[in-house]
Parts: structure tokens; sequence; C-alpha cells
């Protein structure tokens, strides 16, 4: 009778460690569907995008959005950025002298969103907007949000209160989107480190990316964060293991990550943000399983040379997380004019002559050591900083020039409210 | 771990005192009065002790991996008059501790009994190493309630308890941040098997499911999720 409760005790507790599965969750981006009146609407040029931009009073919708927000247009979409991980992300056209605003808001912490939509009538700055007034009187948006599903049931305004800052403008500071813009625990509607999520980041407030560069089993670089191709990164299919123990085609005909797109080549994706991106900063984190580093150079010096031809600011630095990369940096040709980034101490950065210093945000604001890295004519950028009330503490309090994060909106948030 | 591992672990565990102890006699005894978790009048002024492991499995949003951690587990109880009783708890995984001290009231009959509680839980974690310069520290409210169910010779026990944090504070390198809230992050329910495995050695098996956001042996993850995630625990505790 001991020996039988002993076996059911046993069996029992198996069981109950099977449990605990957490199976990712797809959170898509609400629509109001293919017959709004947006359809009907001409996208705004560039100058009249730029009156946009600035800081807003919420007078509806303060709930959800704060008291302020930060207007901020990217390549093709405006980005509404709050100070609690709220944020919206809209599509803007012009029909007559009305201004009409269309998108979604999400809370990044968590999966609620809803849809919103808006407009900005002709005397209330879609006049100014449509002429490229850069001085416009008054800018009042008008509209409302959805709590649940994709109908409108709440309002929503915001009044232009005053520009950007210049000081602010003119400061260069990375928003850096990790993994290309987000984790696949963040529930977007892309996979993480694939050019979709590339196409999706700069809709989020990113001025720059970090991905995950391997090498396959016939020297390609691509994108990927894992060591094995496994079930967060990818649908489920006929193979799995270390993604070094497979060769390109391989992984392109038998792999699909998380939202059906193909692992992408390091090279293609730096295409993608030289000719299709207007993002300024990539950072190459350079998981070694297998040494990448001679791989990557060609092609980083092949995009850098493409980027010059085409006028593009853009920089590319291959990141440097430990001794043995460091070494393996150090053995190539001419290392000290290859453009890196280096995650160790101020002395491997003197070392390898990165031109970027990246510590963990783990080791805190490092004042000191930030002031000597620019005393070098140096960068300083931290990562991966997901608080809210950390990212503010590091740009108010802190002087790094740069934050790796998941969440790019709230950084950017903190950033362009400051007067200076 | 791995599954295999985990296996030869639990069963070796649960078995090895009967392969050891098969042929000797026992003597008699009351679960009811041995046990830990069924509520019931403890012996006055009287300590008992359990140690063991709580196996833990991390939601894979927070680690990205199949991780799984063993908790040491220190578990004490001291009765008192009039039903009452003491509890308190020690965990820890050295990078993450918590201590708890609570009081019980515990009412039974026959074969049937409940208690309420109330426990108060300090955690504090330190990490220097590997990029981490970092302390943090929370302070958790956990009222809770459980009822027992004992046969001659099993013990089960069915306990619930909500979990309020009520302050926490990170240090980050120089920088310091505290905040004083009163959250309420969730609940847990952990169902408890208590039985004399060998002469008067008691085991006690426990699965505990914590529904919560956060996790304070998980705190230098830095989860900012603001979600529900079930986290299990495997709780292995012998009576000493």
């Amino acid at each position: 009778m001991g020996i039988m409760r002993n076996c059911l005790l046993t069996l029992f507790c198996i069981a109950l460690l099977m449990a605990g599965c957490n199976k990712s969750k797809e959170v898509s981006i609400p629509s109001p569907g293919p017959n709004s009146l947006f359809t009907e609407t001409y996208p705004l040029p560039e100058a009249s995008r730029k009156v946009m931009d600035g800081i807003y009073n919420v007078t509806a919708g303060n709930e959800l959005f704060g008291d302020q927000v930060v207007l901020k247009w990217s390549r093709k979409k405006l980005t509404v950025m709050c100070s609690d991980g709220h944020y919206l992300v809209l599509d803007v056209g012009q029909l007559d002298s009305v201004i009409m605003i269309q998108g979604y808001w999400r809370y990044c912490y968590n999966d609620n969103t809803g849809i919103a939509s808006a407009y900005i009538a002709r005397d209330e700055g879609g006049k100014d907007i449509i002429e490229a007034n850069p001085h416009p009187g008054q800018i009042i948006i008008r509209g409302g949000y959805g709590s649940k599903g994709n109908e409108i049931n709440n309002p929503l305004q915001f009044v232009y209160l005053r520009p950007i800052s210049p000081s602010v403008l003119n400061k260069k500071f990375s928003l850096l989107a990790h993994r290309s813009g987000g984790r696949t625990s963040d529930h977007l509607p892309v996979s993480e480190n694939s050019i979709a999520m590339i196409n999706f980041t700069e809709g989020l407030g990113s001025t720059g990316i970090e991905i995950d560069v391997q090498l396959t089993s016939d020297g390609v670089p691509v994108l990927y964060h894992d060591a094995d191709l496994n079930i967060r990164l990818t649908q489920k299919g006929p193979v799995s293991g270390p993604i070094n123990d497979f060769n390109y085609l391989q992984l392109f005909y038998l792999v699909r990550l998380i939202h059906g797109e193909h692992i992408p080549r390091l090279k293609d994706a730096l295409y993608f943000v030289v000719d299709s991106t207007l993002l300024t900063d990539v950072y190459l984190d350079m998981k070694e399983k297998v040494p990448s580093i001679k791989e990557v150079i060609p092609i980083q010096k092949e995009i850098l040379q493409r980027a010059k031809e085409k006028g593009r600011d853009l920089n590319i630095y291959i990141g440097l997380p430990s001794q043995d990369a460091i070494n393996d940096f150090m053995s190539q040709p001419d290392y000290q004019k290859i453009p890196s980034l280096c995650e160790l101490s101020v002395d491997d950065v003197v070392r390898t002559n990165s031109m970027v210093w990246a510590p963990r945000w783990t080791e805190g604001t490092q004042d000191a050591l930030v002031a000597q890295i620019h005393g070098q004519g140096r960068l300083a950028w931290t990562w991966t900083l997901d608080d809210v009330d950390w990212i503010k503490e590091f740009i108010n309090n802190g002087q790094f020039d740069g934050i790796l994060t998941n969440y790019p909106f709230i950084a950017g948030y903190y950033h362009y409210i400051r007067e200076n | 771990m791995s599954v295999i591992h985990r296996f030869l672990l639990i069963t070796t565990i649960i078995w090895a005192p009967v392969i050891l102890y098969a042929q000797q006699k026992s003597p008699p005894v009351d679960i009811g009065k041995e046990s830990m978790y069924f509520p019931h009048h403890f012996q006055k002024y009287h300590l008992q002790t359990g140690l063991g492991f709580d196996f833990i499995k991390l939601p894979f949003d927070w680690v990205e991996n199949a991780l799984e951690a063993p908790l040491l587990d220190l578990h004490l109880t001291f009765g008192l008059p009039a039903g009452f009783s003491l509890e308190g708890n020690l965990n820890t995984i050295l990078v993450s501790n918590q201590v708890s001290l609570g009081a019980r009231w515990n009412y039974i009959h026959r074969n049937f009994s409940f208690n309420l509680g109330y426990d108060l839980g300090y955690s504090l974690g330190i990490m220097n190493f590997a990029g981490f310069k970092n302390t943090g520290m929370t302070l958790i409210h956990y009222p809770n309630a459980s009822i027992g169910f004992k046969t001659k010779t099993l013990a089960f026990t069915f306990k619930g308890e909500a979990v309020i944090i009520a302050w926490g504070q990170m240090k980050t390198g120089e920088d310091l941040m505290s905040r004083s809230i009163n959250f309420f992050d969730g609940m847990t329910g952990a169902i408890y098997l208590e039985q004399r495995i060998f002469r008067k050695k008691i085991l006690i098996i426990g699965f505990k499911d914590n529904y919560v956001k956060y996790y304070w042996p998980a705190w230098m993850v830095f989860s900012t999720f603001d979600r529900y995630y079930h986290i299990p625990e495997l709780h292995l505790l012998w009576v000493l």
C-alpha cells in the first residue's frame, strides 16, 4: 500500500512539473476596416509633417495618455509618445483642408490596445499644416479612441503646446530598438530580428536598431537571437537544433519565424535599412557560438559605402560583448578603422578603438566613466532599459548618448520633452 | 535541469526511504498532529522544522528558455494556545532570498480543518557580478486561508493567499529608486500532501501556482510586463 501510494505520488509530481507552459500570444493591430474615410485622403508632404511635431497637452483622453504627449514623425508614421508606456501609431492624410488621422494605441507592458481616429479642422491648424507654416497659430487634434474591439467609445484631444526644443533636436541621441523593434514576448504583429520588424520599428519612434547576428553552417551571417531553432522564435517545422548546423538555403526553405517571415541574411537586412528606412544607427550584436566577425566586416563595409553614395547618415557598429569577441576583432587587419561598439570596460574600448561604449544599464548611470568616454570623443549607450522610472532617471540624470530598449517611444518621450 | 534529471531527483527523494527502510516496523503516527501545513492545534510552545527544496519554473517571456531553479526552503511552525500558531519561512537561492513571518488561527473538527493567517515577507536580492550592480528589496503582505482534510495516514491541505506588494526599492550602481505602493500583485493556490514515509519521518509534497505579475525570486530579470503569469512551484520537504 505504501509503495502504491509512492507510485501515485511520483506520477502526480511528474505531471505537475510538466505544468507551467506559457504560450506566446498574438495581439493584432486594430483597424477600422477598408471603408473608412481615410482611404480618400492624400499623403502629407514632408514639410507639412514637420509642422505637426511637438509637445501637446492632453485635454481629453488623460486616463490613457497622461497630461502631455510628444508627437514625432518618422518615415511613414506619426508616433504619439506618452510618459508611461502608452503610445499611438498613426497614419495621416489630407482631405481638402482637413487633416485626417487614423491608427491605433497600445500599452507596451501588456496587450491592451484599441483603434484611434482623429482630425484637425481647417481653422484649428489644418490650413497651417498643409501650407507648412513653421509657426502654426494653433493645432487641435480632436477625435476618439476605442477601449475594446474596433469601436470608438472615448474622446481624445491633443492641443499643441510648443515645438520640440531645437537643442534637443540638434543633440544626437539614439533611440535604439532591441532586436530590430521588440521581442516575441512583447506580442508585436511582426517577428523579432526580421525585415518586417525593421520596416515596422520607425513607427515606434526608433532612430536605430540592435540586431543579433549568427553564422550558418555555410558561413552566411543571418539575424537570429537564440542558439537553437525553437518554438519561441519559429513556427513548428521539420527542423530543430543549433542554427549553426544548417546552411542558409535549409533555413530559407524549412524555417519560418513566428509570424511567417524568413530568417533574413544580414546583408539583406542592412540593404533594407539603407534603402528603405531613415534609421541612423545599427548595433550588430554578435552571437558568437561560431565566430563571425570576419564574415561580417565586408558586409558592414559594403553597406556603409552604399549609404555614403546615397547621402544617407548611417552608422553600423560591430558589437564586442566578450573578451573572445575582442580577441577575434583585434586579429582582423586594420581593426582600429572598423566601426565597433564595446560592451566591456573603458580600457577595452580604448584597446579596440571602438566608437561606442555600451555598458549594461544595471551598472548605473556611471557619470564619471561616461565623461571619460566623451573626453575621448566617443559615444556611450546603455542597454537594455525598459522600466519607465529607470528610463526617466537615465535620460534626466545620466549622460548617455543613446538607450537600447524594447520601448523606444518611452525613451523618446523623455528625450523629446526636455527643454534643453 | 533536464526532464530526466528532475524525474530521477524526485523519485530518489520519494522512493529512497522506502527502499532503505522497507523492512523496518514503523511506530504509529498521528498525521494530523505531525503535519506542518494541515491546520490543527499545534503542540503548545513546540517548534517544528521542515527542510527541503522548491522547484520553480519561470515564465518563458521572462527568461526566454525553460529555466528552472531550486530554492532552499526552511519552514517553521510554533504552536500557541487557543488554536493559534506562528509560521516562519526562509527561502533562498543566494541571489534571491525571502524571510516571512506570520500567524495562524486554526480550527479542527474530526477530519476537517481550516485556518486563517497573515504573513509578512521581506525579500532581498543582491547581484554584484557579470555586469550587475543591483540590490532589490520588497515588502509583501500575504493574507491567507487553508482548508484541510485528513485520513488515517494522509493529510491534504488546500491553501490560498493574496500577494500584496507594500514597498519596493532597487539600487542600480549609485542610483536608488523606491516605490511605496500597495499593489495587488496576484494570488497563489497550493495543495500540500503530508504523509509518513518511514519511522516518524513526514514527507511534504506540495504544488503551488503563483498567479502574479511580480515574483520575488526572479527580481533580477527586471521584468516590466504588466501581465499575470502562472508560475508553478513543486515543494518537497522533510519534517525534521
